[in-house]
């Protein structure tokens, strides 16, 4: 790994709310590479929204320090640390304010300082990844909650940031919207954006995100590649998560198979042709 | 605002006086706002002042009026010492720092505009310590249930006035978690003159406000599922709250404010008028 390609490093990160006795965050070391797609899960409350909440300075470290990017958060305000960091909200709703969807878009690029040419290139390059081209002159809060949830992806991509950290994005969502955006941000990833992810949907981790961190009692429990982390049932399930249906599928199907563990649809397709013969007799 | 919001909270601490019926701590407040109408003397307001920060030492609560306070003070009182001395009555016999035409600066100004910004220190001493003591929804409740038992005027209004100090929290969560997102999206709501920083509260209050009327409608249609609004008379109410001896010795303290305040002018003590 080449040193440079580290974009986002936390350096024995620790965080205390200050109307709490108990850190939120213990001890958070990582490093997370140029075109990276993370997923961090955890239960509730185990320090999720905390950790990512430090990648763009809305939250200071208590102790330890976090770099983006080159630069140490804790000496930029977070309006600053904009323009390396992407982050979208949970809700969309807790963003949209403006009276269309191009004024939405043109808000943060406008705070950054970019020329009128700059902002429509970005305008349009980003309704066209998020799939909200002819909807510039729709008043926002008039669009589904999928389009709003990309609405709010669009306006903090304008920015153009290296980093876009995107908070429960499926949340309120259907499965076809949830796959949708998902596949909208594995998109962004290919073309190069570092992606990190906070979710509860193990489905949608096994589908799209090539590391995972888990969180639990406010530290990093494991880091790894997604299929490593799921192999672990015992340790997820420690860590109260529950692995995906096809991860549980596959044990039940083939339990005493000790070939690496199916985690997607396709890979489980592929594992029972490889045993096929298994069930012919 | 998200301070002030956080501020409200703390009146659901534990100390003996939280515990005290929230109609008492009304009532005590009522009687300290009184006395700075009645009396200007700097020094019996400043003797007022000192019991209220004892007591919101009892209330375990000092640190947290210190945090407030340390910032309205300056600001409420320094503007009426600035300002005030210029309009003081220009006489003869005053001792001017500088008179230059209509512009003056007398001691006996100065010493009245002290005494105004003590009347000042004392009422939002009084306030501040009202609201970091009192659960404003035991309050409502308990004024609600009053008011339906004594007046007889319906329940509903003050169950109003409940869900309101029931949201606060749930108001002051959105509010930051918008200020956040808008922090996020490179607009720095904290800097800049403040025409500039009201300019850039506007689009944080449109989010603000769906996201209250949103709230409202889900409550609203929670409450009709629940029968709100049927007619029953004699309607119970969740908490009772019955006036203790605590209670009454604690309003007898507000009332023994007052009297002091009487009889300071009765004495002939309670106006600053006697140092100028």
């Amino acid at each position: 790994m080449n040193v440079d390609d580290v974009v986002l490093k936390t350096e024995e990160l620790y965080y205390r709310y200050p109307t709490r006795n108990d850190y939120a965050l213990v001890n958070v070391n990582l490093s997370i590479r140029r075109g990276e797609f993370v997923a961090i899960i955890g239960q509730n409350g185990s320090g999720k929204t905390t950790l990512i909440k430090h990648f763009n300075g809305l939250l200071k470290p208590t102790r330890g320090r976090v770099i983006v990017d080159g630069k140490d958060t804790t000496q930029l305000p977070t309006s600053e640390l904009a323009r390396s960091v992407g982050y979208v909200f949970q809700n969309p709703d807790h963003q949209i304010f403006a009276e269309t969807v191009k004024d939405e878009i043109d808000f943060g690029p406008k705070n950054l300082g970019f020329s009128q040419e700059r902002i429509e290139q970005a305008r349009q390059r980003v309704l066209a990844e998020m799939g909200l081209e002819g909807l510039e002159e729709e008043m926002p809060f008039q669009l589904s909650r999928g389009q709003r949830q990309r609405l709010a992806v669009a306006s903090v991509l304008a920015m153009e940031p290296v980093i876009l950290i995107v908070d429960e994005p499926t949340t309120g969502q259907d499965w076809r919207e949830s796959i949708s955006l998902m596949e909208l941000i594995f998109q962004l990833n290919k073309k190069g954006h570092t992606c990190v992810v906070t979710t509860h949907n193990m489905n949608l981790v096994s589908l799209f995100a090539r590391r995972v961190i888990v969180m639990w009692n406010a530290e990093v429990y494991m880091d790894d590649t997604t299929q490593k982390v799921f192999a672990q049932v015992d340790r997820i399930l420690k860590a109260g998560i529950k692995p995906p249906e096809v991860y549980n599928l596959a044990r039940r199907l083939l339990p005493d198979v000790q070939l690496e563990r199916p985690i997607t649809p396709e890979d489980l397709g592929d594992l029972l042709m490889k045993v096929k013969d298994k069930f012919h007799r | 605002m998200a301070f002030v919001l956080q501020m409200l909270e703390l009146g659901k601490l534990r100390s003996p006086i939280h515990s005290l019926d929230p109609r008492a701590k009304l009532l005590w407040w009522i009687c300290l706002i009184i006395v700075p109408i009645l009396v200007t003397n700097p020094f019996i307001l400043l003797v007022f002042t000192v019991w209220i920060w004892i007591m919101a030492v009892l209330a375990r609560i000092s640190y947290k009026m210190y945090r407030f306070l340390i910032i309205t003070y300056p600001i409420m009182v320094g503007f009426i010492v600035l300002t005030w001395p210029f309009f003081y009555p220009a006489t003869e016999d005053q001792f001017y720092f500088f008179r230059f035409g209509v512009l003056h600066w007398s001691l006996e100004g100065t010493i009245y505009a002290l005494a105004m910004g003590m009347r000042i220190i004392l009422a939002l001493t009084a306030c501040t310590f009202f609201v970091m003591t009192t659960d404003l929804m035991g309050l409502a409740s308990a004024v609600g249930e009053f008011m339906q038992n004594k007046l007889h005027i319906s329940y509903m209004y003050p169950l109003m006035v409940i869900s309101s100090f029931k949201f606060l929290p749930e108001l002051s969560g959105d509010y930051v978690t918008i200020t956040d997102s808008f922090r996020s999206r490179a607009c720095d709501i904290d800097t800049g003159s403040i025409v500039q920083r009201f300019r850039k509260t506007i689009p944080v209050a449109i989010p603000l406000i769906d996201s209250m009327l949103r709230r409202a409608m889900r409550i609203s249609i929670a409450l009709e599922l629940k029968a709100f609004d049927v007619d029953i008379k004699d309607r119970t109410f969740y908490e009772r709250y019955v006036f203790t001896w605590k209670d009454i010795l604690f309003v007898l303290t507000g009332v023994l404010a007052i009297l002091v305040s009487v009889l300071a002018i009765v004495l002939g003590v309670a106006k600053v008028d006697m140092y100028l």
